[in-house]
């Protein structure tokens, strides 16, 4: 893992933790490569790992030299080496010391990426960590999303399309109705131009005189009439006859009121 | 962090389109009439001084449909069962097409010199022709349509 941080005089710093090698680019001169103590490096880097966070001397002495007993002193040795080699040793502003709690390393050095400055690489062997693990999982989840919007996109078409056809205006049928208190009528055809003509002469008919009650639809083709009924019973029934031969009011009755 | 928000905002937004998805499927799954239902009608047919009666029942399960009559004139009497299938449903409007007819006789009861036009709606019911339902709103339950092929109004009770 690579950490970068900068020192007090703006100097840049390449901490490989892996290596234990840190590598100090000043603006004067070139880079200087360190090699760093096993036990060092590995309480750097856990300092670093979380940079502003109070890190106890415990936690340090566990990680820096995981599995063996040592002395305080031997992390106390091991911080005075770091600040003298970050140049920190008089004013213990990079590696701060937290009273009774531990050591902190001040975030404010800190740098995501370096900058400007190339440093020289530093030949790491090809690590054991997978990292294409996060990745991978990210692809995975990218996968799904799209699978869903494509999902989405032909569910989306499918309802449109469905929509379209369940309102798809039917021009093929005229309706106009004529209501009359509790009398609904309606002219039904093909044209619209019968439908008004057919609407005309139902008005001619007096219709408010005849006290009809219920909803009629009316047709007519040539000289017959087709008259449908919904009763006030809620029955419905159904009429067809010859315009020259039954007069239209009477068929009406007959139609909505069973006479 | 923010590939967790990323992946909450794509799975929001694919969840509201399939949500919308379903609301249009609940929205456009009423059908004009009632699946499996028998609906029933009479009519009187008005010929000169003779009256044909018939009664009429439709009964629909998609993908199919069945269209009975009874006719009676006088004595003479004539039943036919019309085996048809939906071709197209939609609010206002079913296409059907006629696959089957069975009828006690081929004969029309009624005179069809004096009633040709009758005859001429009724030669169009034939194998394999397609027609128009278009429905007609009511207030009630009833069915109602015009069979735009044929120039007959039908109303129907549930």
């Amino acid at each position: 893992m690579l950490y970068h941080f900068r020192l007090k005089n703006s100097a840049l710093v390449e901490f490989n933790s892996e290596h234990c090698k840190i590598i100090i680019t000043d603006t004067q001169g070139p880079p200087e490569e360190i090699t760093l103590a096993r036990a060092d490096s590995r309480a750097l880097e856990l300092l670093l790992m979380d940079p502003g966070a109070i890190c106890s001397r415990e936690d340090i002495l566990a990680y820096a030299w995981e599995g063996r007993i040592v002395s305080a002193g031997s992390l106390n040795q091991s911080i005075f080496m770091l600040r003298n080699l970050l140049g920190d040793s008089k004013d213990h502003e990079i590696l701060i010391t937290v009273p009774r709690r531990g050591y902190r390393f001040n975030s404010e050095y800190l740098l995501l990426r370096p900058e400007g400055i190339e440093t020289p690489p530093i030949e790491a062997p090809p690590t054991m960590e997978p990292p294409v693990a996060q990745p991978a999982s990210q692809q995975g989840i990218g996968a799904l999303v799209r699978l869903g919007y494509l999902v989405a996109a032909v569910c989306t078409l499918l309802s449109l399309w469905r929509l379209y056809a369940w309102y798809a205006p039917t021009n093929e049928l005229q309706v106009a109705t004529i209501r009359q208190g509790e009398l609904s009528i309606s002219a039904v055809g093909k044209s619209e131009h019968d439908v008004k003509t057919l609407k005309s002469d139902l008005l001619t008919l007096g219709l408010s005189e005849q006290n009809l009650k219920g909803q009629i639809f009316i047709s007519r083709t040539g000289t017959r009439i087709n008259l449908s009924c919904i009763r006030q019973t809620g029955g419905a029934y159904n009429v067809e006859f010859q315009f020259e031969d039954e007069r239209v009011i009477s068929m009406l009755k007959k139609c909505v009121g069973g006479e | 962090m923010n590939t967790d928000r990323a992946t909450w905002v794509h799975g929001a937004i694919i969840a509201t389109i399939l949500l919308a998805c379903l609301v249009v499927l609940a929205i456009t799954l009423p059908r004009p009439y009632i699946n499996s239902h028998p609906y029933r009608s009479e009519a009187n047919h008005y010929m000169g001084h003779e009256i044909m009666v018939a009664k009429e029942g439709l009964t629909i399960s998609e993908p199919s449909a069945v269209i009975s009559l009874l006719e009676r004139m006088g004595d003479s009497e004539r039943h036919a069962a019309v085996g048809i299938s939906l071709v197209e449903t939609s609010r206002w409007q079913m296409k059907v097409k006629v696959e089957d007819i069975q009828a006690s006789t081929h004969e029309e009861l009624f005179d069809v010199r004096h009633n040709a036009e009758l005859l001429f709606s009724r030669q169009y019911f034939r194998l394999g022709s397609i027609l128009t339902l278009a429905v007609i709103p009511t207030d009630t339950d009833a069915l109602c349509y015009y069979l735009l092929e044929l120039d007959r109004l039908r109303c129907m009770n549930p």
